[in-house]
């Protein structure tokens, strides 16, 4: 997901995307992130207690937390009234 | 919910169509420009070769038509870049099949807010060049009329005028120019629109950015 995003919006990105356990290198595939990047993001969200790592032989994935669901659902509420409040652009 | 989603599903998709409708009338106008520039230019280039002078009109038709051409490439170039990543997430939201989640469509909604962020330069600068391109248009339009009263008025040594023959191709001639030029301003309104929907999202989600603070703050 290229473009300019805000850390806001990489957090809800990473978080839902976490909903089933994730390896890093599919994270950052799909959040379109560095590894520096996406490491420091991983690890802001375990220190939030947003994400947990589980560790299977040598491969760690991450799993979002319940804790999560707050913050998803809050930015879910507060970008889709972007679209409710605003009039749209049509033809 | 899943009613409400239904319905911010359909306006984020009338939303996406109609500004996939003005790239694409935006890349077709630019290559419009280009070409009519490069053919009004060699017109006037023959003609002038063909007389052996420079006139005045058909230096003025070569210096709109350079200006349209050139307009018309910048055109391109700008409408391409937007209008990839518009069609991305055009195909995206058409491969949605079901009921759309909540998920899904936030997702799409933080793409688009991602695009215009990256491409709002653009945005703005599409708007300034379709007032341009409708004012170049517009102008080749009036030359055009100059140029058919002219003739008529001072005709070749021995032509005999036959007023369809001049007056058919002259407002078929016209009519496009103005047409192009008419609807180039029209979609410069468009750009203008869709940019100030934009910037009021933006804005608004930069005031939303304090809430998600708290709520991570809080976690």
């Amino acid at each position: 997901m290229a473009g300019r995003r805000t850390p806001y919006e990489i957090y809800w990105e990473i978080l839902t995307f976490c909903r089933t356990p994730r390896s890093f290198t599919a994270i950052i595939n799909r959040c379109d992130l560095n590894s520096k990047i996406g490491q420091e993001y991983l690890d802001f969200l375990a220190t939030k207690g947003y994400l947990s790592a589980a560790k299977e032989g040598d491969r760690t994935s991450w799993v979002v937390t319940p804790k999560a669901e707050e913050y998803i659902g809050t930015f879910a509420r507060l970008y889709q009234s972007l679209f409710d409040k605003i009039p749209g652009f049509r033809l | 919910m899943t009613e409400t989603i239904g319905t911010l599903s359909e306006n984020f998709g009338r939303e996406l169509r109609s500004f996939f409708v003005v790239c694409l009338l935006s890349l077709v106008f630019g290559a419009l420009a280009m070409a009519f520039g490069l053919q009004f230019i060699v017109t006037a280039v023959v003609a002038m070769a063909g007389s052996g002078t420079l006139g005045l009109l058909p230096l003025v038709q070569v210096l709109l038509g350079w200006a349209a051409a050139v307009v018309g490439f910048r055109w391109i170039l700008s409408s391409a870049g937007i209008f990839r990543g518009v069609n991305r997430i055009r195909k995206d939201y058409r491969a949605m099949e079901g009921p759309v989640t909540d998920e899904a469509v936030t997702g799409l909604i933080v793409r688009m807010m991602a695009h215009y962020r990256e491409n709002w330069k653009a945005v703005w600068r599409m708007n300034l060049v379709a007032i341009l391109g409708g004012a170049i248009f517009i102008a080749l339009g009036v030359v055009n009329i100059v140029q058919g009263i002219w003739h008529w008025y001072s005709p070749s040594p021995g032509e005999i005028l036959y007023l369809p023959a001049i007056l058919i191709p002259l407002l078929f001639a016209v009519a496009i120019d103005l047409a192009i030029g008419i609807l180039s301003l029209l979609s410069s309104v468009w750009f203008r629109r869709y940019a100030r929907a934009w910037e009021l999202r933006l804005v608004e989600a930069g005031q939303s950015e304090e809430t998600l603070k708290k709520s991570m703050e809080q976690g």
